[in-house]
């Protein structure tokens, strides 16, 4: 089933509370309008995942690419990489964008397909829940030691189901909605898990070439040193401790190759692919960091609000304690009523005597009174479930913001700042050595710790592409 | 800047200095001033003769550097020192130098030299212009206590903007120093410091030629401009007067004069001044001159710290001849004390896949360190910022592969009567060094 089954799913539960609002309700409920706000969020994010036309949506506020960041995280320029395309399928292989690997992921990965079958699974335990009543019926035949069997056919209907029909179907309007909005919640979560893991990727890959070069130049350094031992100007002592210094590079080289190839098959996990597909052709270095967000705390709370208006975790919490709301005040409703059951009688007696006739059953129990208790606390968790889950979100927008702007300002630090000094220090010290103030392994020894700070740099920037996706996943933003 | 006839006289050196184009760069007012002209507060309308000619002496060349006028007031020689801070280039003229922030007397450093004739009252006003108080002691000169210049102990410090007036009898007479004895680590390792030579009464020593240089050792960090006070041995310019060769002006004197060179050492080190060409005698110090029967023939002498000697020659033999101090890291510029000797290591073939990882690297010194020089006056090695190379100089056959405490005495039968430089000597043929063979395997037969 294709997402487009999803949302006219989803349409119809929007016509059909459209139907049960003109039929009345004792419950508050938002309206259909408030519903129909919610559900552009999550064929955005179908748009974005599957890259498919909406059809009939028309409500004018498809957002264009990246404008999801943009409204949420400072002028929302998104990654510029995103803009670029990636290669699937045969053609030629290109370098992979994280929109490509997001669209890999969705076109490759198990996890995908699992999340539609357990959404649709959702889906039409929601459709059993809402169905319309029953029709009961009866048939007995009691054989007298004389005479002619006794013969009863009953017909029956529970007036309580075809009675409370509107209002189940409003409630399941408001389950569907539930429904797909934890659906476009982990669908999120999965694509916002493949950027960080083509981030993480990408970013560690540079890492290790950045390491694999500071141990090039120490093995360079040993090399001379051993050189100039051997024309008797070193010890052997100083030789040996350039020795082990290139063996300590070329070990934190190797760590940082394994934890790339470990970041690479991770990647390639959650796009479905074998490490070693074609298409797993990374860039060199990740793109150049979105804009810091504004530190203000107007802006931060304008930030919160807009999560709390469109993460999708916490509008299916809000429709979960709608359809809760609704169904407890049904439950209530009915709880002080018997279970009536209105059908029809037909039986023919041992003496030929036929009779036939409306029949009504009632049944009452003080477990319906429990049951209307467990729908009112069910509803009480619901609604303080998603009020927590709102001030989680508030919280963690914050935090995620200042992890984001402490990220980017420390990663421009890196690259910015440092980067640049080192790489001047490096240019003095060979000067320096030009002038034979210093020795040779002076400016190696500084272009070694230029690459661990390159790579340092690399780490930094890799951390804020993590913090950015960790704060577009608390905005509820699709990238 | 108009001088009279009699000012361009009392100088001494002045003419030679001046001629020989030494500048300070402009930073204010008192520091732009070139190299050997007055302070403009040394505004001495009619300013004396200089001293040597009233004591039937030769006048005082202080290498790169003058005399400070005087005038004569109420029985004393006047002299107005001012103490500041300068711009100084330690080789005026040369691509590459170094600058630095300096203090200095009367716009230089060493200051000016003072000099005066035995028995002479001298009065000498300091002016402060510098941020802290100073005072100056006048190394070697018989004096009242009260006169003697150190500071806390014999003198309150002398503020910044006063100028106080020293005023003694000069009883001695020889080659004597002056420098701060305030804050005098950092002083006179900034530059602080000057000569003051007393001529005798008589004439019975006169020389004809009578040079003066201050041995100093400066810390100036590759790409900073002040030198560092810390340092306590590990100096990187070794100065004449200072400034380094190729920039210290050589000595230049005629066939069969005798020659006086006063040499002060105001560094922390002391220093084996060796002369090439002629046996001199140490004839005196900061004591004093010595009593001949002391006096013995040398080529070297060593000065040692807080000495001043006065060596003393005739220049009997035509020719170029070096003078320098003999610890041969002092004849160096600026050089790492502390790195792996390149010599005899091979890495032609690592350095280019150094350069791989490190483009500019370069192999140097396999076959020695004579080739930086090449490498640095080609200008295909830039150094740091601030700094002169280790090797400078160019001469007639080559380069000197020289630096610092380092300069030539020029002797010939004639000079130019304008003082400027008489170039390079001539040698007679048949007097000069010649090759014989370029078999690395000759061997006599």
């Amino acid at each position: 089933m294709k997402i487009f089954d999803v949302l006219t799913r989803a349409r119809t539960a929007l016509a059909l509370a459209g139907l049960m609002a003109l039929s009345g309700c004792a419950v508050s409920v938002p309206r259909e309008a408030e519903v129909r706000t919610q559900l552009p969020a999550t064929a955005r994010w179908a748009a974005s995942v599957w890259g498919a036309a909406i059809p009939g949506q028309g409500t004018g506020d498809e957002p264009s690419d990246g404008s999801g960041v943009g409204s949420g995280v400072g002028s929302g320029a998104a990654p510029a990489e995103a803009s670029v395309g990636a290669s699937v399928g045969t053609s030629p292989p290109r370098v992979l964008t994280a929109e490509g690997a997001v669209r890999l992921a969705f076109g490759e990965n198990p996890r995908a397909r699992l999340l539609r079958a357990e959404f649709l699974k959702e889906m039409a335990a929601v459709d059993a829940a809402a169905a319309a009543g029953g029709v009961s019926w009866s048939w007995s035949r009691l054989r007298p030691e004389a005479g002619l069997a006794q013969l009863a056919l009953a017909l029956s209907v529970p007036l309580e189901d075809w009675l409370t029909l509107p209002a189940r179907r409003r409630q399941a309007y408001w389950d569907r909605a539930a429904a797909a909005q934890r659906a476009g919640w982990e669908t999120l979560q999965l694509e916002h898990e493949v950027r960080i893991a083509w981030a993480t990727a990408v970013g560690m890959a540079q890492r290790s070439a950045e390491l694999a070069t500071a141990a090039e130049v120490a093995g360079l350094e040993a090399e001379l040193s051993s050189r100039y031992h051997d024309a008797g100007s070193l010890s052997r002592a100083d030789w040996h401790a350039h020795e082990l210094q290139s063996g300590e590079a070329l070990s934190a080289a190797a760590e940082a190759s394994v934890a790339a190839a470990i970041a690479r098959a991770t990647l390639a996990t959650l796009l479905g692919l074998p490490s070693t597909d074609p298409r797993l052709l990374l860039p060199e270095q990740l793109p150049a960091l979105p804009q810091i967000p504004s530190a203000d705390t107007e802006r931060t709370a304008a930030l919160a609000a807009q999560a709390l208006r469109q993460r999708l975790d916490l509008r299916a919490a809000r429709s979960g304690v709608t359809a809760r709301l609704l169904e407890a005040a049904r439950v209530h409703r009915w709880s002080k009523l018997p279970a009536l059951q209105l059908g029809v009688e037909s039986e023919r007696e041992p003496d030929g005597e036929r009779r036939r006739g409306p029949a009504l059953e009632g049944e009452w129990s003080p477990v319906r009174v429990a049951e209307a208790g467990l729908a009112t606390a069910t509803v009480n968790a619901a609604q303080a479930q998603a009020e927590l889950l709102a001030v989680q979100v508030v919280n963690e927008v914050t935090l995620r913001t200042q992890a984001y702007r402490r990220a980017v300002e420390l990663a421009n630090l890196q690259s910015e700042r440092l980067v640049p000094l080192q790489e001047a220090k490096l240019s003095e010290s060979l000067k320096r050595y030009n002038y034979m103030l210093e020795g040779p392994f002076a400016p190696l020894e500084e272009r070694r710790h230029g690459a661990a700070m390159a790579a340092r740099a690399s780490e930094w920037q890799l951390a804020a592409w993590v913090a950015f996706q960790e704060l577009q996943q608390a905005l509820g933003d699709a990238p | 800047m108009n001088f009279t006839r009699r000012q361009l006289l009392q100088g001494g050196g002045l003419a030679v200095a001046a001629l020989a184009g030494s500048t300070a760069p402009a930073v204010a007012a008192s520091s732009s001033l070139p190299k050997s002209a007055p302070h403009p507060l040394e505004n001495f309308p009619d300013p004396l003769a200089p001293a040597a000619r009233k004591a039937g002496q030769a006048p005082v060349t202080t290498l790169n550097g003058r005399s400070l006028p005087a005038r004569w007031r109420d029985g004393a020689r006047e002299f107005h020192l001012v103490a500041e801070e300068i711009e100084h280039d330690f080789a005026p003229g040369q691509a590459g130098s170094t600058r630095i922030k300096a203090w200095g007397y009367n716009g230089t450093t060493p200051g000016p030299t003072l000099e005066a004739v035995e028995g002479e009252r001298v009065r000498i006003y300091l002016t402060n212009r510098l941020p802290e108080h100073t005072s100056i002691h006048w190394h070697g000169l018989l004096l009242p206590a009260g006169m003697d210049g150190v500071s806390g102990l014999t003198q309150a410090p002398i503020p910044p903007d006063e100028t106080w007036v020293y005023e003694f009898e000069l009883r001695n007479h020889g080659t004597f120093l002056y420098h701060p004895h305030a804050d005098e680590l950092l002083q006179v390792a900034t530059g602080l410091m000057g000569m003051f030579i007393v001529h005798p009464r008589g004439s019975e020593d006169r020389v004809d030629r009578d040079f003066a240089m201050l041995l100093h050792n400066w810390s100036v960090h590759p790409g900073t401009y002040r030198p560092d006070p810390s340092v306590m041995t590990d100096f990187n310019l070794w100065t004449f007067n200072s400034v380094v060769f190729p920039a210290i002006d050589s000595m230049l004197v005629k066939r069969g004069e005798r020659v006086r060179i006063r040499i002060g050492n105001l560094s922390m080190h002391d220093h084996p001044m060796h002369l090439h060409g002629f046996r001199f005698y140490v004839t005196g110090g900061d004591g004093g001159r010595w009593p001949r029967h002391t006096w013995h023939p040398e080529v070297t002498a060593l000065v040692a710290v807080g000495q001043t000697r006065d060596l003393e020659f005739v220049a009997d033999v035509n020719g170029d001849w070096a003078f320098h101090c003999h610890k041969a890291h002092h004849t160096m510029n600026a050089m790492g004390h502390d790195i792996p000797n390149p010599l005899g290591v091979k890495q032609q073939d690592l350095a280019e896949r150094i350069r791989e990882v490190l483009p500019g690297y370069m192999a140097m010194g396999e076959h020695g360190m004579a080739e930086h020089q090449v490498h640095t006056d080609m200008g295909h090695m830039e150094g740091p910022e601030n700094t002169m190379p280790m090797m400078m100089g160019e001469g007639p056959f080559g380069k000197l592969e020289m630096g610092g405490m380092f300069t030539v005495v020029k002797v010939r039968d004639e000079l130019p009567k304008d003082g400027s430089d008489p170039g390079w000597y001539q040698h007679p043929r048949g007097t000069q060094v010649r090759r014989v063979s370029q078999d690395p395997a000759f061997r006599l037969k």
